[in-house]
């Protein structure tokens, strides 16, 4: 269809020439005014009223360039329609980039460094004062006038009498370029990273082009011919593979994002970053590994592995698949917009409103965070309706609900959590940038809004999210365990009902997140004891896993390594939990290092250990070829020392007090937070031997068979890597003596 | 796909030029309203990108004459007597539950934590209930003319079902318009009594706090009106929008006894549209 090309053509091309319309921006200044003089520059004479009026003209009599030291005597002067007789005309407010100013008599002050009026001062309508240059002069002083002409009632503007304007001035040293505006940081990035993938681009483009003897056109179709499968498909494993790809990426970004917090936090009040840009690399950090980092690689490993294991040929909706997964990297790109837009979302993972959405964090960038998130909470909408559908009605022969793999399972009972938990997310963040954007005032508390209600809304969200989660992590234990232990999980049934119930329990258990903000006393304890409950069915699987272990031959490789140190560290994390269910304990622990510490624990022991083992369980299904087993358990050894070495002192850190999303901490702590600090970047180095391994082992690896593990469940039955179309027949499963007689 | 002949998945480039455009959308609106007017450009290639993305997918759809997913057959009992794309319709629609569920219930939060200080959408809109109440009427008779045109399908009659669909497009658009017309009077003050003017607050025809009008940013009570009737709105003009497209097939006698089910998934999103304005018309408007 040519027309379509050509209209795909246009698209491109056009969001080529927008994006190069990135905004010119630059960082705004961070944090609350602390003096009159930054209220001023941000927002101008608005306690005075209203916005600048052209109605008030201003002069400021600078010489034409500057010679280096020499004092100057500038006059201001401002004419305004207002007239009045004597008091109160009008003020002025001076500040100037280069050099220092002064005053000449009592009508003026210096305040902050800036220049502004006096009591005796504001009877008058020009003013005099002093302005050392810099003694080097090849800078450029740059002076910003703000002139505010008033009725003199001493009364707030009613009828646009009072009113203000505000002017600059350049002034160039004698030996001073003067040049074209200086683009900001950020552009520069984006026009080097053009440049050089362009140049990057251009290169291999002509290699390839030397080394086959082709055209240009031949290597871009034939690049294209590469390509377009990848953006077309719709097949359920290449999407799963593309989720997985696209989480890894998002992990290390993350990663990176954690890397510049530890540097900040290695000595107390670095200088590292201001406290705005910590504010966004904690944000970006937690939405990141949570939505672009947590949730890819477990759909992409739920998208290849689930129809396999069920003996389905593709999902419920192949092309609704697709749309969910590209609404992934166009929602982060959204979402990651902010860095170019003065500043990358800086209100937590969690954007609290009234924070978020009020004067306090009024960045684009903080928009751009609310509306990619909206998009990525569609793409998990459509997921898990297309899951859900092709779990209940497209198992193969024999696969009844009660013998599907327990990572089915673990996917099914997650799905089901986002499908009832999403929507309110989305709803919740459509609720904020309808605050933000068009000023409703659901998050309003001047406007009798509910100050915690955005806190309700994302954590029943947010909850259920972080079982979604660890559920699926349980899943691959499960099926890892029981492989590498030679024996069925033990326990099947209780398994699946803990993990029904750890479901349903998680949407009663959200407001332990909220024990210090006010709630309900009675709600308060009903969580308490909701949050203990839920750990009863986890206990349960932790036991099973055990007892699995206990009757079976275990063989121990880079998957069960991992697994293991999963269940290990896992239940670790599980017991913070339970220590802080208690709402005592909770009042002191929370918003400290101890959460971090906790939550750090289940998540990456629980998830981000869980699914390595997971790619080392599944890598010679996808690709016939097994991963390095050396590297693997050096990778292993690596990870789950410096983890320990890294996470395990935030509990102490916590317990003395240290809160979290701070940039800086009591002197005191300062040993242990080196020491965390050293710790996390030898664990990140050493997430580069998984980048290694994957890499070489994919096409140079030992080939593996169809079932080399002697794996239990039927993504095993089909060849390694797997046929276009899944299964060359739909299997049956049946049940196997030993099964039929446990 | 259920046996080794249908071994192929079909490329299709709707997906990626959607989210494309989505994404066009989500950046130029954001950045347009917050002092980057030259990002209003990219929020139209955003939403050209979007609407082409969106005919290519149903471009694939139009071919359909059969139910591609009935010759997946399930070998279990769950759930067999519906088609897969029955079940991920009903599913879809769980979803919707909990979307406007939330928007209800923070409603409700807010207007029973402020009790007696609230003064409700109901009281403006009193006086001109009767756009109300031809709106549901609207919306009810629509949903009708949505199952007769089901029937007409089923029995072949190409004419019944345009005419049918078409019915439910008008009532559609009727709602909407009326609805734009409500909220424009309300934004704008001009509801009010039959008996008094807009100065006469005196006699308490409308409450003081909405002397100026009622509007979305103005108080509390507009933001959760116009959001939640507003959503409701959209997903109204999402199935006008489908609707223009099943009118366009069904004119080509794409509809009939053997394939008709698109109409009866189209119409059980249509009737849970429906069913939302029965919660939603007097909770914020009758009371």
């Amino acid at each position: 269809m040519k027309l379509r090309n050509v209209a795909l053509m246009f698209a491109i091309v056009a969001l080529l020439v927008g994006a190069s319309l990135v905004p010119n921006a630059t960082s705004r200044k961070d944090g609350i005014p602390a003096s009159l003089g930054d209220s001023v520059t941000v927002n101008g004479c608005n306690c005075h009223g209203g916005d600048a009026s052209s109605s008030v003209a201003l002069a400021l009599d600078v010489p034409a360039n500057f010679t280096g030291g020499e004092i100057y005597t500038l006059t201001i002067t401002m004419e305004s329609a207002v007239t009045t007789d004597g008091e109160n005309q009008g003020g002025f407010f001076l500040s100037t980039t280069q050099g220092s100013l002064a005053s000449t008599d009592d009508s003026t002050q210096l305040i902050d460094g800036y220049m502004t009026h006096t009591a005796a001062g504001n009877d008058q309508r020009s003013w005099n004062v002093n302005w050392t240059a810099p003694a080097d002069d090849t800078r450029i002083a740059d002076f910003t006038l703000y002139g505010n002409s008033v009725n003199g009632n001493g009364a707030p503007d009613t009828d646009g009498s009072d009113q203000w304007n505000r002017a600059t001035f350049a002034v160039p040293g004698a030996n001073a370029m003067v040049g074209p505006e200086e683009i900001s940081d950020s552009r520069k990035v984006f026009y080097l990273s053009l440049v050089v993938i362009g140049t990057l681009g251009a290169v291999v483009v002509g290699n390839r082009m030397v080394s086959t003897g082709q055209s240009v056109e031949d290597v871009f179709g034939e690049f294209w011919g590469y390509l377009k499968p990848w953006l077309t498909t719709t097949d359920h494993k290449r999407i799963g593979l593309l989720y997985i790809g696209t989480g890894l990426f998002f992990f290390f970004i993350a990663g990176s994002l954690a890397m510049l917090m530890r540097l900040q936090l290695l000595e107390p009040d670095n200088d590292f970053m201001t406290n705005t840009q910590f504010n966004s690399t904690f944000t970006m950090h937690g939405t990141t590994m949570v939505f672009m980092a947590g949730m890819p690689i477990i759909f992409g490993f739920a998208n290849y592995l689930v129809p396999l294991q069920i003996g389905a040929r593709d999902l419920a909706f192949p092309r609704l698949n697709a749309l969910s997964f590209w609404l992934l990297p166009t929602g982060a790109l959204v979402v990651y917009a902010g860095y170019f837009a003065g500043g990358a979302g800086d209100v937590g993972w969690t954007g609290y409103a009234p924070y978020s959405s009020g004067e306090r964090s009024s960045s684009p960038g903080t928009d751009l965070w609310v509306a990619g998130q909206i998009m990525l909470g569609a793409s998990s909408t459509l997921t898990a309706i297309n899951f859900l559908t092709m779990i209940m009605r497209m198992r193969a022969p024999g696969v009844t609900l009660m013998r599907m793999p327990l990572f089915t399972w673990s996917i099914t009972v997650a799905v089901f959590l986002l499908l009832l938990a999403i929507p309110v997310f989305t709803i919740a963040l459509i609720l904020l940038y309808a605050d933000r954007t068009f000023g409703t005032l659901y998050f309003s508390v001047e406007a009798g809004a509910d100050p915690i209600l955005w806190q309700h809304l994302f954590w029943y969200f947010g909850h259920p999210e972080v079982y979604v989660l660890i559920l699926p992590a349980f899943g691959v234990i499960s099926d890892v365990v029981a492989t590498f232990a030679r024996r069925p999980i033990f326990g099947y049934t209780s398994m699946v009902y803990a993990m029904v119930s750890i479901g349903l329990i998680s949407f009663i258990v959200y407001g332990h997140h909220m024990f210090t903000a006010g709630t309900d006393p009675l709600f308060r304890f009903i969580v308490m004891l909701t949050t203990m409950l839920v750990a009863v069915p986890t206990g349960v699987k932790i036991f099973n896993w055990l007892a699995t272990l206990m009757g079976g031959s275990i063989t121990t490789n880079a998957a069960m390594l991992f697994s293991l140190g999963a269940i290990a560290t896992f239940t670790i994390g599980g017991i913070t939990g339970i220590v802080v269910a208690s709402i005592p304990m909770d009042i002191h622990l929370h918003d400290t290092y101890f959460i971090v510490a906790h939550f750090h624990y289940v998540l990456i022991g629980g998830t981000i250990f869980g699914f390595f083992s997971g790619i080392y369980y599944w890598f010679p299904k996808v690709t016939g070829r097994f991963m390095n087993e050396k590297i693997g358990t050096l990778h292993f050894i690596l990870s789950f020392i410096t983890f320990h070495a890294a996470f395990y002192p935030m509990h102490i850190l916590g317990m003395m007090g240290m809160p979290r999303r701070y940039a800086t901490y009591d002197p005191a702590l300062a040993e242990l937070n080196v020491f965390v600090s050293y710790s996390a970047f030898i664990f990140g180095a050493a997430q580069l031997l998984l980048v290694w391994n994957i890499l070489r082992s994919w096409n140079g690896g030992e080939k593996a068979s169809a079932d080399p593990w002697g794996g239990w469940s039927l993504e095993w039955t089909t060849s390694s890597p797997p046929p276009p179309n899944s299964f060359a027949e739909i299997p049956t499963l049946h049940v196997s003596d030993e099964e039929a007689e446990s | 796909m259920s046996d080794a002949e249908h071994a192929e998945h079909h490329g299709t480039a709707s997906p990626i030029v959607s989210a494309v455009g989505l994404m066009g959308i989500m950046l130029g609106l954001t950045l347009a309203v917050n002092g980057y007017p030259s990002f209003w450009f990219v929020f139209l290639v955003g939403l050209f990108v979007l609407v082409t993305g969106f005919i290519m997918w149903l471009s694939e759809y139009y071919p359909m004459t059969s139910e591609e997913n009935e010759e997946i057959e399930t070998y279990h009992p769950a759930f067999a007597t519906l088609s897969t794309r029955k079940l991920g319709t009903w599913i879809f629609l769980l979803t919707e539950m909990m979307v406007f569920g939330t928007l209800l219930s923070t409603y409700l939060r807010y207007r029973a934590a402020a009790g007696a200080d609230w003064v409700p959408a109901a009281d403006i809109i009193r006086s001109h209930l009767v756009f109300g109440v031809i709106n549901t009427m609207a919306l009810l008779l629509s949903s009708l003319t949505m199952v007769l045109a089901l029937y007409a399908a089923k029995r072949n009659d190409h004419k019944a079902t345009t005419r049918f669909l078409g019915c439910t497009f008008l009532l559609g658009i009727l709602f909407l318009v009326i609805k734009g017309f409500e909220w424009w009077e309300m934004k704008n003050g001009h509801f009010w009594g039959e008996n008094c003017t807009v100065k006469d607050i005196a006699n308490h025809c409308i409450d003081p706090k909405y002397e100026h009008g009622f509007w979305i940013n103005t108080s509390l009570e507009g933001s959760t009106f116009y959001v939640t009737t507003g959503t409701h709105g959209a997903h109204v003009l999402v199935g006008v929008i489908a609707l223009a497209y099943l009118i366009i097939k069904a004119n080509r006698g794409g509809y009939n006894s053997e394939y008709h089910d698109t109409l009866e998934l189209f119409g059980l999103y249509w009737h849970y549209v429906d069913v939302v304005w029965v919660f939603v018309f007097p909770f914020l408007y009758l009371f």
